[in-house]
């Protein structure tokens, strides 16, 4: 019985150790350096940096009141990185990823990353009729999203690189019975977010403009 | 402390041929050419970074526990070990720290030589060049950064008695790391300077040639 447990307790120690094998580097550091701007070009504070490694902190800073950001980082064994912006103190601004995958850099000088400010849209489609007609609809909205690849390419990573793109998003309601749809998208502030929708197939397609000039917007189309 | 202790034990044992060849003169008067054989001193101190350094600008050091072990090669002059060891605990900067702690430990050679020496008291210039390690500790990992460490001290010493002596004094440390990094951050996280105060209690054995010769002088006058 004694034996079996001990045999269960080191199966169970090998098994963590193939699972456990985020480990820090001895003898190394990283650092990273940027300067954070508003679309103005006015320096932005209390904007944070972190160096993740598959969501382990390595290190973390915050810019000052230049908006300029100084990192010391500690250094894992993985191949991949991100370098994170994220807007923790002010919430109003967009954040920003940068990806590494050539584990042999340890200085990332991300140069001036100009944030803009955020909106979001909280779009929803409410089908409070019986109507049999299938909706067709499309929202066209610049997106929030920022990822940026240092190095390395599409292949690499399983998001794809671009930075405040207008994405385009598609759907239908083919039921006859009362839905509600809702959604919350990420945007920029200023910009303008485009509805267009029709009824069936061949219906008459209409378009509505919706200016995101708040930092919360919303939005409900009703039929 | 973070000293391997076969390191230690095998110092120890290396010491013993010395300390057996080391014959007290108990309670003979001392002449000219008496002097220290060997010294064993253990001791405390607390270490003061200083300049610009990672280390200077985000940890609190704890006091430390050194041990030394001098062998007199010439009547003022020795060469010896050091071994030692300190806490740094990572403070927090905007809330943010890079790791929980560090332990360094160092194990050195040392050169010494006691310019002014009296009956009850001694002043001593040693130096030494050794091995540092800072065994670092974050959310339950450990890694290490290591280097060279050169260090130099103005040690005072007061003997309480023939074999007990009370020690302190300031030393100079410069911990030189071998970090990878960034040319901007190089100086930053691998160049630390500490001012470092000691105090420690020593035990010494002396040679007793001179005196068991007097003695042998002496019988042959009667």
């Amino acid at each position: 019985m004694k034996k079996s447990i001990l045999f269960i307790f080191l199966i169970s120690i090998s098994f963590q150790s193939c699972l456990d094998n985020f480990e820090i580097e001895d003898n190394a550091r990283l650092y990273a350096t940027a300067v954070i701007t508003d679309p103005a070009n006015n320096p932005i504070e209390g904007i944070d940096v972190t160096i993740e490694d598959e969501g382990t902190i390595l290190g973390r800073a915050t810019s000052n009141n230049n908006g300029i950001v100084e990192l010391i980082a500690l250094k894992s064994n993985a191949e991949f990185l991100d370098i994170s912006i994220i807007d923790n103190s002010n919430g109003i601004f967009t954040g920003a990823t940068f990806k590494s995958s050539d584990q042999f850099l340890n200085e990332f000088n991300l140069g001036t990353i100009t944030l803009l400010r955020k909106s979001d849209l909280a779009f929803s489609i409410n089908k409070t009729s019986n109507t049999e007609e299938i909706l067709f609809w499309r929202l066209e909205i610049q997106s929030a999203r920022c990822i940026v690849y240092l190095n390395g390419t599409t292949e690499d990573y399983f998001e794809e690189e671009g930075c405040y793109e207008v994405e385009t998003i598609t759907g239908s309601i083919a039921t006859q019975e009362p839905v509600l749809f809702e959604r919350v998208y990420n945007s920029i502030l200023a910009s303008t977010a485009v509805f267009t929708y029709r009824f069936g197939e061949n219906g008459e397609r209409t378009t509505v403009e919706i200016p995101l000039n708040d930092t919360i917007n919303t939005y409900e189309f009703e039929y | 402390m973070n000293l391997n202790t076969k390191q230690t034990l095998f110092f120890l044992v290396l010491l013993f041929p010395f300390v057996l060849s080391a014959q007290a003169i108990g309670d003979l008067a001392k002449n000219d050419k008496t002097h220290k054989v060997i010294s064993f001193s253990l001791g405390t101190f607390k270490p003061i970074a200083f300049g610009d350094s990672f280390i200077n600008d985000n940890t609190e050091s704890n006091f430390g526990v050194e041990f030394n072990a001098q062998f007199n090669i010439i009547k003022k002059g020795y060469v010896g070990v050091r071994l030692n060891g300190f806490g740094l605990d990572v403070t927090e900067a905007n809330g943010q720290r890079l790791y929980d702690r560090s332990t360094v430990s160092s194990i050195s050679i040392l050169l010494g030589y006691r310019f002014l020496e009296q009956e009850k008291y001694a002043v001593t210039t040693l130096g030494g060049i050794g091995r540092v390690n800072y065994s670092n500790k974050v959310n339950g990992k450990r890694f290490n950064d290591n280097g060279t460490s050169y260090w130099f001290q103005l040690e005072g010493e007061f003997s309480v008695s023939r074999y007990f002596q009370i020690y302190g004094g300031p030393e100079l440390r410069l911990d030189r790391l071998n970090i990878a990094s960034a040319d901007a951050i190089n100086s930053r996280v691998n160049n630390i300077n500490y001012l470092m105060l000691h105090i420690g209690m020593r035990v010494s054995l002396w040679n007793n040639e001179d005196t068991n010769k007097e003695k042998e002088d002496k019988d042959e006058e009667n």
